[in-house]
């Protein structure tokens, strides 16, 4: 048994009693990764170099792991032990007192907790659609964006014909190329999306998502000099209607992050303020600058 | 040290550098420097040049 499983389920009031339901119920999710590994090409997941296509792939193979996992608990009468597993696995699982702690906590559990359990809708949705010949067939032929995990009946093995919008940061990346600098020109997909959202209420998060047809994402950083960095994001609306309310709800974000963070030992936080911007040609438009 | 959207944990030195998400149509653009020396008018000139980049590609989708 993994050492680090005990203290873990001290922490969350996981009664001891379940433990060995909890460890049988582990090591049915660990055999079907075992049990994939024998049918479908895992090598395939190290070619994937699209990130998004790689964690849609993950929150299949999981997701399955789960599935499998929940069926055995179910056959077994393991349904309390199954629930604190999923406990377990889900992101309010643990709080840290250190603000900071919490936040990068948030925003790793997020994407595991969407990788395992809406992974498992995903496969359950599947299952239901077309048993687990279906299921198996999909595991063969992954889904290619985390959308698909979360709107099961939008799957697709194949990359749909999409605009490039890489070149929205040409410029800016011409004006610091160079052997010195560092660049990355990626889509972000609804998963990291949701990740990145994630400082904001449920429903907002939702109605952000909802609203959003792509993301693009710019980073740039110095090799010698961690401190120079700059960051640039495209969200691409479905409509020109909820502009004011998403450049709201992303200057909120930063705002709810900031103040989460004022109790911090471990970071001291510059005061900020929030403000419009004036003099630009735009719908909306905030400032986040620090005083 | 702050936080900084799209990556998280990042020092950030200089006190003038700031964050800005601005709409327009159906796009916002978010940008974020630290230690770029970028005054707001470098950041609204680099969102300026996003803008117009959208709107030759959306162009040249027609």
């Amino acid at each position: 048994m993994p050492t680090n499983l005990i203290p873990a389920f001290r922490l969350l009031n996981i009664d001891q009693r379940h433990t060995p339901a909890i460890l049988r119920l582990l090591t049915a999710h660990e055999l079907t990764h075992a049990w994939q590994h024998q049918v479908v090409d895992f090598q395939k997941f190290d070619r994937i170099a699209n990130l998004d296509e790689k964690l849609a792939y993950a929150a299949a193979i999981e997701g399955h792991a789960v599935f499998v996992q929940q069926q055995i608990a179910e056959e077994l009468g393991l349904q309390i032990p199954q629930a604190e597993l999923l406990r377990f696995l889900s992101a309010e699982s643990v709080v840290f007192r250190e603000p900071l702690l919490e936040i990068i906590k948030n925003i790793n559990n997020v994407q595991d907790e969407k990788r395992y359990l809406e992974g498992q809708k995903f496969i359950q949705y599947h299952h239901e659609q077309g048993g687990n010949d279906r299921v198996w067939d999909i595991l063969a032929r992954p889904p290619v964006k985390t959308a698909m995990i979360f709107h099961p009946e939008t799957y697709s093995p194949t990359q749909a014909q999409e605009t490039d919008y890489t070149a929205l940061f040409e410029d800016i990346n011409k004006t610091y190329s160079g052997s010195d600098w560092n660049s990355e020109n990626t889509e972000i997909g609804e998963m990291t999306l949701r990740s990145l959202l994630m400082a904001l209420d449920k429903n907002d998060c939702e109605e952000m998502v909802s609203n959003v047809s792509r993301v693009q994402n710019f980073s740039l950083r110095k090799n010698e000099n961690e401190h120079k960095k700059l960051f640039a994001m495209v969200v691409i609306l479905k409509d020109n209607l909820f502009i004011n309310k998403g450049v709201k709800l992303l200057g909120q974000r930063v705002q709810k992050m900031f103040e989460a963070l004022q109790g911090s030992a471990i970071v001291s936080l510059q005061d900020f303020l929030m403000e419009d911007v004036p003099g630009i040609q735009a719908d909306s438009a905030v400032k986040v600058s620090f005083k | 040290m702050i936080i900084h959207f799209g990556d998280f944990i990042k020092t950030l030195p200089k006190q003038d550098e700031a964050i800005m998400y601005i709409g327009k149509g159906n796009v916002i653009i978010g940008i974020s420097s630290s230690d770029m020396n970028l005054t707001d008018e470098d950041m609204l000139n680099m969102a300026k040049n996003i803008f117009d980049r959208y709107e030759l590609i959306q162009a040249a989708k027609q």
